[in-house]
């Protein structure tokens, strides 16, 4: 799997500013007693210095999956079984685990979902916090702890957490740890999965501005995955919509909610309930098919109302539609440079 | 420390207290249930078998005025649980008089060293091997080695030890087969005698610890394998931390606590076992007494013993009681909301 | 792939089928060998009589210390006889459905005792709750073999039958907690729930909605209460405690060491019970791990296709 980055041409599109990430035609497969399940097919992205991409998609699409293929962390029986990724230029994909480790947390990070659990129960925050920095520097231990506490006041967490136990904190509080010790080492780029769906509302408006803050002083590249597009659109500067495995959409952010152009991207924007005016409540119908039969055509073509005769049997490719927004079918392609308005619009 | 709360530690004493109570009620009741009363019961006992008894007037007559006889059932109660906390068990029937507890003073120290040094070592190998057996970072060809270790898991530890003794101590001669140090050696903390302990108690150690090691094992085994996909230990593993350390402060730290739970379930047992290894290998332990007891019908002595395995066993588990929160700090924070 | 030829990927019945006919979880090895091995023993035990005459497991019946055939003995005591005038062979015929009787009637009264017990336990909640595990806790913390040599000691056991229900008496607690920890979790689940708001009365739910989803945890228990059961049995017997008349493989075995068959190179006296015990054991050992395989999906072995 040697391509070059000029053969793909989702990614050879955008050379203006720096691509702190770029997956290129990644495949992850799960192993079943029934048959290899395709979770990620063939997807390509960039992620640019800076900037916030929000991977978006039903339950099941495999933007979590594509996450942790990112953090080569893809669970057995699932493993990766093509393409490439590369993070500020290293390949990830193939490398031992003693040579990853040192991109490990220093390049790349995780919010992970949920912090009920993935915080250590039985261990107090503060090991847990320098248990990170000590993997990767050698630190006097006596720097631990102002080191640690100055982390606590950036996302607004007190003192006394440092000597508390996960359990005696709120949800909120929580996940301000992890927000905290995903920063500890100053990575590139953090992948956020979900981070404020386990919360309450209120709760996720702070956790959410937090991560903006963090963001913006230190200069972090993100992918934040979710499905409520009401919080992705406050928050991200682009998004990727996934489906059944594969990226059907990927544009800036504006653009994608205000004039989607994949079928299913339209079918997701609309059926974000409106506060502004009364509209019966769009619903999806049909089931995402079985993923151990991907059909050899449009991955969509099970739901779209728009179907033709060619989705069904002729390969998909990416076009693009702007200088970073790409669709996933030629019909919205052809309607997109009809409509024009989408002409040179670049971020 | 931890989670330690003097509610707890004052709770799990008096769980000690209910189960210590319950045994020795039971100890208590089980010979008066016999028809007449307890010590004339013992006596006929050992006429019929023996022929004649000696001492028997004497015998009678100690065991009224510390235990009552015609007293009301009540009375009795109050008079044996007094003694029982004094450790006053009477005399015994075939040595008289020597007291019961004078004959199971000396063999307690053989049962309390063969049983802790062999719980430990069988606890603390036996999780190695299930956790290194359940870990998904363990290389592939120790993970297939490790369940040979476990073939013996089944077999009952008194049955081992007569094919140890077999095996190792007639066909191959290297270890004693019987007893609990050589004969010409003098007790007393001295190198040979201290050498000796070893080299007699290993059989019966090792009948132990081989074939209680399984059972910690295999539930360890279990318990890693949901603690490898806990989010917390994917987590650590993202923040790129060396495998070991993952492996012991994210894997082994959180499931230990249920393996401690099955081990203090299992004292019971590993006393009951350890009893029959004593037998088998007539190593001067009090399950060694107890058989002899046993043989020799002196019933005071088998209720002594009796009593005594369940005072340790019931000490062992609030000890293992206070070791939790300290491992576990959730587990007093809920009991106490 | 084309797409005529494949599953539809659209009809949820069509995909529920199972890939491979043999993926039965009630087909795992360890239960299925485990089972296999018990029968054989059970059935050499019941069969035996037909074959073999049993008035020879009587003392003063046979020959004494004759060592097996192929070591010299007599061909019409295959095994060898012991210092007693008993067949090895007789004994062993009639000792296994002893020790079988007697962990069969422990295990099931066991068991059912801990059935009421557990989901009294695990579906009133509150004081019931309380009280019955901390009955439960100190029995279980209690020795075992403790309270029995006392029992033992004054009320002879004249039989096997009488032998296991005092042991019963120690096999509750088990499964009383596995029962009261599955009704526990079990009375969240959604249908659990919906049962109630329809009126169903708690037995009704106890042995319609949640017995059926429990059978292999009270499966492994029940095996595990006979096999613990015959251990306790053994242990007593060869103590010297058990019943005398009729032999069983824990008598033997204290024959054997009161008549110093180890010593003495008699081999074929204390060898035949303990192996037949390691198979029986051993067996029960792999029925539970397969049960628990069957229960808990994550611990079976994931077999690459």
């Amino acid at each position: 799997m040697n391509m070059t980055i000029v053969d793909n041409p989702v990614l050879a599109a955008y050379t203006d500013k720096k691509k702190v990430l770029e997956v290129d035609r990644l495949q992850v497969q799960y192993e079943t007693p029934r048959g290899a399940v395709k979770a990620v097919d063939t997807v390509s992205f960039y992620l640019k210095e800076g900037e916030i991409l929000g991977l978006v998609g039903e339950s099941g699409c495999g933007k979590t999956t594509t996450a942790m293929a990112v953090l080569q962390m893809v669970q057995p029986p699932g493993r990766i079984v093509g393409g490439q990724i590369r993070l500020n230029g290293s390949e990830l994909v193939g490398l031992p685990e003693s040579e990853l480790r040192k991109f490990r947390w220093t390049e790349l990070a995780l919010i992970p979902q949920g912090a009920m659990n993935s915080l250590n129960p039985v261990i107090k925050i503060k090991e847990q916090m320098a248990d990170a920095i000590l993997a990767h520097e050698t630190v006097d231990k006596k720097q631990l702890k102002p080191r640690i506490l100055k982390l606590f006041n950036d996302v607004g967490l007190p003192e006394r957490v440092y000597n508390m136990y996960p359990h005696e904190l709120s949800g909120g509080m929580k996940q301000r740890v992890c927000i905290a010790m995903s920063i500890v080492l100053n990575p590139s780029v953090i992948i956020a999965d979900e981070p404020t769906s386990a919360l309450d509302v209120v709760v996720q408006r702070v956790v959410a501005q937090t991560i903006l803050e963090v963001k913006e002083r230190l200069g972090i590249s993100m992918i934040m995955i979710g499905h409520d597009m009401g919080l992705q659109a406050q928050m991200v500067d682009r998004v990727a919509v996934m489906y059944a495995g594969r990226l059907v959409e990927i544009g800036p952010v504006e653009n994608m909610f205000k004039h989607p152009l994949h079928p299913y991207t339209q079918l997701l924007i609309e059926a974000i309930p409106s506060i502004a005016e009364k509209k019966p409540l769009k619903v999806t119908e049909g089931l995402t098919h079985d993923l151990r039969n991907t059909p050899e055509g449009c991955v969509f073509q099970f739901r779209c109302p728009h179907l033709g005769e060619d989705c069904i049997n002729e390969a998909v490719t990416m076009h693009q539609v702007a200088t970073d927004h790409f669709v996933a079918c030629r019909h919205a392609a052809q309607r997109a440079s009809s409509m024009a308005i989408l002409g040179g619009t670049h971020v | 420390m931890g989670g330690l709360t003097w509610q707890y530690i004052i709770r799990r004493f008096l769980m000690m207290l209910l189960t210590i109570w319950l045994g020795i009620s039971l100890i208590f009741l089980i010979p008066r249930l016999a028809p007449g009363d307890p010590v004339t019961a013992m006596i006929v006992r050992m006429t019929m078998r023996e022929g004649y008894v000696e001492n028997a007037q004497e015998i009678i007559e100690s065991w009224k005025e510390r235990f009552g006889l015609n007293d009301p059932l009540s009375v009795q109660y109050m008079k044996f649980m007094r003694n029982i906390v004094v450790l006053d068990f009477g005399y015994s029937l075939a040595r008289f008089p020597t007291r019961a507890w004078d004959i199971v003073r000396p063999a307690l120290p053989w049962s309390i060293g063969l049983l802790s040094v062999a719980s430990v070592v069988s606890f603390i190998i036996g999780n190695t091997i299930g956790a290194l057996m359940g870990w998904n970072k363990t290389p592939k060809w120790l993970k297939n080695v490790l369940p040979l270790s476990l073939t013996f898991t089944a077999i009952p530890f008194f049955m081992f030890g007569i094919l140890l003794i077999y095996i190792v101590a007639f066909q191959l001669k290297w270890l004693p087969a019987s007893g609990g140090y050589g004969r010409g050696v003098t007790p007393g903390w001295n190198i040979d005698f201290i050498r000796s302990v070893i080299r007699y108690g290993t059989l019966p150690m090792l009948s132990i610890v081989l074939t209680s090691s399984g059972s910690w094992a295999l539930g360890m085994r279990g318990l890693m394998i949901s603690a490898n996909s806990e989010d917390h230990f994917l987590l650590a593993q993202a923040k790129g931390l060396k495998p070991f350390r993952v492996f012991m402060r994210y894997g082994i730290r959180n499931v230990i606590t249920p393996s401690l739970t099955a081990f203090a379930l299992g004292i019971g047992g590993l006393i009951s076992g350890s009893t029959l290894v004593e037998f088998i290998f007539a190593y001067p332990g009090t399950g060694f007494t107890l058989y002899q007891a046993i043989v020799t019908q002196d019933y005071t002595v088998m209720q002594a013993i009796s009593s005594i395995m369940i005072f340790v066993t019931s000490f062992s588990v609030f000890l293992i009681d206070l070791l939790y929160p300290l491992l576990d700090p959730r587990i007093t924070f809920k009991t106490n909301k | 792939m084309n797409m005529q030829n494949t599953i539809d990927p659209t009809d949820p019945q069509q995909t529920a089928r199972r890939f491979n006919k043999w993926d039965n979880p009630w087909l795992n090895t360890k239960f299925l060998i485990g089972c296999g091995i018990i029968l054989v023993v059970v059935l050499f035990g019941l069969v035996g009589p037909l074959f073999w005459d049993t008035n020879l497991a009587f003392t003063g019946s046979s020959p004494l210390n004759k060592p097996p055939v192929w070591q010299g003995g007599l061909p019409e005591h295959p095994l060898g006889t012991e210092s007693n005038g008993r067949d090895m062979l007789a004994q062993l015929i009639v000792a296994i459905p002893s020790s079988f009787k007697v962990g069969l009637i422990a295990a099931s009264v066991g068991l059912g005792v801990g059935l009421v017990l557990g989901s009294l336990a695990g579906y009133f909640g509150g004081f019931i709750d309380a009280f019955i595990r901390t009955i439960s806790d100190a029995v279980v913390t209690i020795p075992t073999l403790a309270v029995l040599i006392v029992i033992a000691a004054f009320f002879p056991m004249r039989d096997t039958t009488s032998m296991a229900f005092i042991l019963a008496a120690f096999a509750w607690p088990g499964p009383t907690r596995i029962v009261r920890s599955q009704v526990l979790s079990l009375r969240e689940r959604g249908y659990v729930r919906m049962a109630v708001l329809s009126g169903e009365s708690p037995f009704g739910i106890m042995f319609r909605e949640m017995l059926p989803n429990m059978l292999p945890w009270l499966a492994a228990s029940f095996t595990g209460g006979i096999s613990g059961a015959i251990l306790g049995a053994t242990s007593l017997e060869a103590l010297g405690l058990g019943p005398a008349r009729i032999p069983s493989l824990g008598t033997i075995i204290n024959q054997a060491q009161v008549s110093s068959a180890l010593i003495r190179g008699m081999v074929w006296w204390w060898f035949p019970p303990i192996l037949v015990l390691m198979i029986i054991f051993t067996s029960f050992f792999l029925i539970t791990t397969g049960l628990d395989e069957i229960a808990n999906p994550r611990l079976r072995e994931f077999k690459q296709q």
